[in-house]
Formats: structure tokens, sequence, C-alpha cells
């Protein structure tokens, strides 16, 4: 690492510095029609420096948290290292979808505001003409303003240690006791230079190599703020920015960005690399050059081998390197990214015995399921499999994963329980399940309860409360869980649902499809398969919650059976998507 | 499609040129009426909204904004309401 990396202590630092080397650096933001607007790094701190002045003349104090809601825009950039210079804490949210259910967002994000406790949100005209009712949600002291209608003022920046907050990030949007993962300055920029070193020891700079990221990950998630910000700030470097809408539209953006202007990094969850193969049409690709992107990195949601496959041998021809799909594995607790797979080595994948790897044993077998090695842990990091009661397990055998390292999270934000829970002295508990086979990490699943769709994180019980008011189902009863089933090329959603005592049977026909509406006009998604169960089926522990995995593993193995007292129909319905091979299968 | 021609623009006009959005970008095969409802007819998950909403203001030139949703099940819904920005970017 470079001696000047290493004194940089704070976010606000590193963009005094960055500002100080001149305007030859910057963010560049591209709108859909690929138009470009460039802000150079002093550009950004001078926005910066206006709206730290406001917010202390508001009265936001060090320490203060501030809500940001914005689209991928300059003003998102005023907004955050404003707060930073502030001293204060960004909490970066995501705005609300055009036509998307804003009664949904209004409680989701007001609940995140409350478990930040903020006190101001700072945000753009158009979203704050939507977010009155979030702002008298959250009872918002100082309320929601535009970072244009702070009061003036020419307080300067504050001064902070480096373990100080530098930022609130959510794991998952929930309204239900959300999880505010709290980092400090000193965690993200620990991270930010491990991710820095990671490439400049793979691709040293020179004259004929300069690099320069491409993002289109919303800025309210890790992998784009902490992945592909805070390295350019460091560097300091360029970064090419596109709204995550301009992405899922026209995904052709991305990849064109990459060659117009010679990204060389640029990571995404693996729907994306699915999304591009099954959208973008050749004609798109015109003049189309990717062979100056080295590191492609794939994360945030379980990695597919036939993914990596297939983008592969659909972009070859305009120059993709092989080697530059990289599987990767991170999670907010530990401000991003934990393994990398080693750059310039094209992904490995294995194949392990389903029986064996059922039983949690690890046995190399050509026949198996397909796993991709997520690579080996950061500098600094260190992997343990525990059992469920904490022991240590030895390689080769499937546990659940803790971890130690330089960039983890403070704790949740006034959660001491939550906290308390995850950690274990300085160990984290990731609650993903996992084995290292020849010191390369490999994830076969879940402990926790969350759904990893798309690249975000869902809490169960979003989806599950969706079903309540469907007619014939069992308020309560519905448990929803995700995995990937094989050869598909992302996490299928499942949900199971229990019909009331006196469903009619036509209700109970009809279960499944309604329960598939209710949950894709509320929550957004589509479930892949959907199961309505005699009342009782769903296993439950001593204390009467329902154990969601359990229910996914026991649906899978053929297991999931009402209790012997109710037999009327076994499984009383089933709607399973078309796309699947695997359900096809069934 | 541009705005001049906006006040010509009737109901079934803007039906069809939804469902040419819906067919172009969602590959949805089936027909469009006032009543059908929108989110289950069309499948309409958050990333599938968001196709439909963009491929729409493309279509017509007009923007949708955040909030606009109130009110929105059926594609008689949409219509109105696609009506009410042509109306406005006259």
């Amino acid at each position: 690492m470079s001696q000047e990396d290493a004194e940089v202590k704070t976010l606000g630092a590193a963009l005094l510095r960055a500002a100080e080397r001149g305007p030859s650096h910057g963010l560049r933001f591209l709108d859909r029609r690929e138009r470009e607007t460039f802000v150079t790094w002093p550009e950004v701190l001078k926005g910066a420096l206006k709206v730290c002045a406001g917010l202390r003349a508001l009265g936001i104090e060090p320490g203060d948290r501030v809500g940001l809601v914005f689209p991928t825009s300059p003003a998102f950039f005023d907004g955050f290292f404003g707060a930073c210079l502030a001293g204060a804490v960004p909490v970066p949210l995501y705005p609300p979808v055009r036509l998307g259910r804003i009664d949904e967002y209004h409680k989701r994000t007001a609940a995140m505001l409350r478990a930040a406790s903020a006190r101001v949100v700072l945000a753009d005209a158009r979203v704050r003409r939507v977010l009155g009712e979030t702002v008298a949600l959250a009872a918002l002291e100082l309320g929601c303003l535009g970072p244009e209608s702070l009061p003036a003022g020419d307080a300067p920046p504050v001064r902070v240690t480096e373990d100080a907050l530098a930022l609130v990030q959510f794991s998952s949007g929930t309204t239900v006791a959300p999880k505010p993962v709290a980092l400090s300055h000193r965690a993200v920029l620990a991270q930010t230079r491990l991710i820095k070193q990671a490439i400049m020891d793979s691709w040293p700079e020179s004259d004929a190599l300069q690099h320069t990221g491409v993002c289109w990950l919303p800025l309210y998630h890790d992998m784009g703020l902490i992945g592909c910000v805070f390295p350019a700030l460091l560097h300091p470097s360029t970064l090419t920015l596109i709204g995550p809408e301009v992405f899922v539209t026209r995904p052709a953006t991305w990849l064109r960005a990459l060659s117009t202007y010679g990204g060389t990094i640029s990571p995404a969850p693996n729907f994306a690399y699915a999304l591009c193969v099954d959208r973008i049409k050749d004609e798109q690709m015109a003049g189309v050059d990717l062979s100056s992107w080295r590191v492609a990195m794939n994360g945030a949601e379980p990695v597919a081998p036939a993914t990596l496959r297939r983008f592969v041998e659909r972009f070859a021809k305009w120059g993709l390197r092989p080697e530059a799909l990289t599987p990767v594995y991170g999670l907010s607790e530990a401000s991003l990214a934990v393994t990398f797979t080693p750059f310039r080595r094209p992904f490995m994948t294995r194949r392990f015995d389903r029986d064996a790897l059922a039983t949690g044993v690890i046995q190399e077998a050509a026949d198996g399921a397909e796993l991709a090695s997520l690579g080996l842990p950061l500098p600094g990091f260190e992997l343990q499999l525990r059992t469920p009661e904490r022991a240590p397990l030895p390689e080769g055998r499937v546990g659940r994963l803790w971890i130690r390292g330089p960039s983890l999270m403070d704790g949740y934000l006034g959660r001491p329980e939550a906290t308390a829970a995850t950690f274990d002295g300085g160990w984290l508990d990731t609650g993903d399940l996992g084995f290292l086979w020849e010191g390369e990490l490999y994830l076969t699943g879940r402990a926790k309860d969350v759904l990893i769709l798309r690249g975000r994180n869902y809490a169960p019980h979003e989806v599950e409360q969706s079903v309540d008011a469907v007619a014939g189902a069992r308020t309560g009863c519905a448990a929803a869980a995700s995995w990937v089933p094989e050869g598909a090329d992302h996490e299928a959603l499942a949900l199971f649902v229990e019909h009331r005592e006196d469903a009619t049977t036509a209700q109970v026909e009809a279960l499944p499809a309604a329960a598939a509406d209710a949950v894709r006009a509320a929550a957004g998604l589509s479930c892949d398969l959907v199961v309505a169960l005699p009342p009782g089926t769903l296993p439950r522990t001593s204390s009467g919650k329902i154990r969601r995995a359990e229910a996914l593993k026991r649906y899978l193995d053929g297991a999931l059976t009402p209790p012997k007292k109710v037999t009327p129909v076994h499984i009383a319905g089933v709607l399973a998507r078309s796309g699947l091979a695997w359900l096809r299968s069934r | 499609m541009t705005s001049d021609l906006s006040t010509e623009v009737g109901p079934e006009m803007i039906l069809k040129g939804i469902a040419e959005a819906a067919r172009a970008e969602l590959e949805w095969e089936g027909v469009l009426t006032l009543e059908t409802p929108l989110v289950s007819a069309l499948e309409l998950d958050s990333l599938r909204m968001l196709t439909l909403v963009v491929a729409i203001e493309d279509h017509f030139e007009v923007c949708l904004e955040e909030g606009d949703e109130a009110g929105l099940i059926t594609a008689g819904d949409l219509v109105g309401l696609i009506q009410k920005r042509l109306a406005v970017a006259e």
C-alpha cells in the first residue's frame, strides 16, 4: 500500500486530497441517451463544501445521521460528501421507482430512517415531491430538504477521527426491524485500500494502462458506493456512472460505456451478466471493444457457473477477456469484499458429490453439483467454518461461515442485541453456509433468513406479509425462501402458503396464482414457485416460528408433508414459472 | 410518435402503443383491453415495471413521475395517466 494512501484517515480527507490533485479526474455521469456530464474532483469538493456549510448552519452536529435519497446524479455526491465534511454520517437510501408501490416505499424508507435515527433527509426536487409521507412517518426532526435549499453558511469542514462513523448502510430493506450497518472511516478505507491494492498488484498502471471504473450499481448499495466510488476517490481516478434504471432497461449502455471510456474495472451481481446475455442484441454492440475490461467482479448474490460461461461465450467476439470474470464474496457487514478469486486467473468451478454435500461432507465427483470458487480471503481477512454450536470445522466440511478482518462493521446502529448475536470475539457470523476446498471458498446456501434477488437482499417477511390478504390464505402462515436451482442462472424465489381450514376448494386451487400476483404487486418480485399447503404443514420451532430454510429443504427433498390428522390433499396446488429447467423437470 | 400528434391520440391509440411497448420490451403476447389488470397480466415485477415505464416514456415522449402510481390498476388507468401527461406536454 502506498504510504500516502495510509495517511488518508477519513472519506473527507480522501476527497480533499483527490481535489488537490487537480481537475484531470472526476465523476462522469451518463444519462439514458448516453450523454455525459463530467464533474471533476475539485468540483465535487466545491459542491460538498457548500452542503457541509449548509448542514452546519442547520444545526447538524458531528455524528448526526443524514438520510440521502437521490438517483445517480451529481447532487448525490454534494449530499454524501457534504455530510462527510460536516462530520455527519450519510445514510444513502433508495429513491422511489416510477409506478412502483409508493405506500410500501414510504413504510420501508421511514423504517430505515427511524432505525438510523436520521435528523434530516436530503433529496432532489423530484423525489421531495413524493417524500412527504415518508418524512411524516419517520418523524424527522429537521424534515426533508434539497441540497440547494439548505441555509447559507460559511462553516468549514469538521475534522473527525478514523474511528468515527463514515456511513450507515442497510443490508436489506424491510419494514420490520431493519438493521443499520454502522461502518467507521477506518473500516471503509481499509476495504477501499484492499480493493485498490488487489487491482494495482495484478495490473500495475503504466503509460499504456490507466485504471478507470464503470458503475451502474445503485449508490445506496455497498458494491456501488464502496466498491466503485471509494477506490476512484482514493486513487484518484475517473469513474463513469450510469443510473441503475438505465442499465436494467438498456443493458448495452454498460458495455458500450466500458468500451467508450476504456473501463478496466466494473463489478456487478450475477443477474446483470445474465441480463446482458438475454437482452443485448448484436446491433447494439457495433464498434464495441471490451478488451480494456480487466476485472468484472461477480458478487452480491450467488455466482452461477452457467451465467459466467454464457457471458464469456456471448461477448468473446467483442474482445471480452475470459479471465476478467471474477467471482467474489462479501457482505455489507464487512464493508463489502471478503474474498476475491485471483485476478488474471479464469474463474474456476468444481463438482462435488451431492449426497455427501447434503450431509456436510465434501467429495469431488465428476457428475456432482457444480460450484464456482469464490477465491481466497483478502489480506488481513480470516475465514472459519463452524458448526451451529460455533465449534470450528476442518477444511472439507460444510459449516457456517465466520469471518475476521480489517473492515468489519462496528455493529448494527442502536441494536446492541443484534450486534452481540452477530459477533463472537472479533469474529462475525455471516449467516452463509459453505466450505473451504484447497484454501478457496465455496458457498452452498444460507442459514440466515434472507432472500437475495437481482443482487438485492430482501427480508422474507416482505414477501410473506403480502399474501395475508389473499382469499383462503392462513394469516401469518407463509414462508418465503430463495435458492439457486442447479443449472439455473439466478436465485429462484419459493413461497409456501398454508390455506385456511375453512378455505373452499376453489380458493385453494386459486391460491398459488393469487399469492404470486399479491407478491408481485406488493413486493415487486416474481415468484418462481408457489405451493399451497394444508394448515399445519410448515415446520415450526418450539416457539411457533416458521422455519423457512427447513420448509424449502423438505420441499426439495419431497418431504414437506402435512401433519397426519389433515390429509385431504397433500400438496394442494403448485404454481411454477416455466423459465426454470429445474422446475420443469419436477 | 411525437407530442404534436397528442391532440388526436385517443385511448385506443394509447392502448395500442402500450401493447406495442410491452410486446417489444417484455416479450409479452396477449390482448390488452382497458380493463386488463396490469400487474398480473403483464407479470410486472419491479424490473419489468421499470422496463415498461421507460418503453412508454420513449414511445409517447412523456415523463412518468414518482408518485404517479396512485390508483393505477388497469391498462385503462395507465391510458388515463399517459393522456394526462400528453396534455401537460402540449
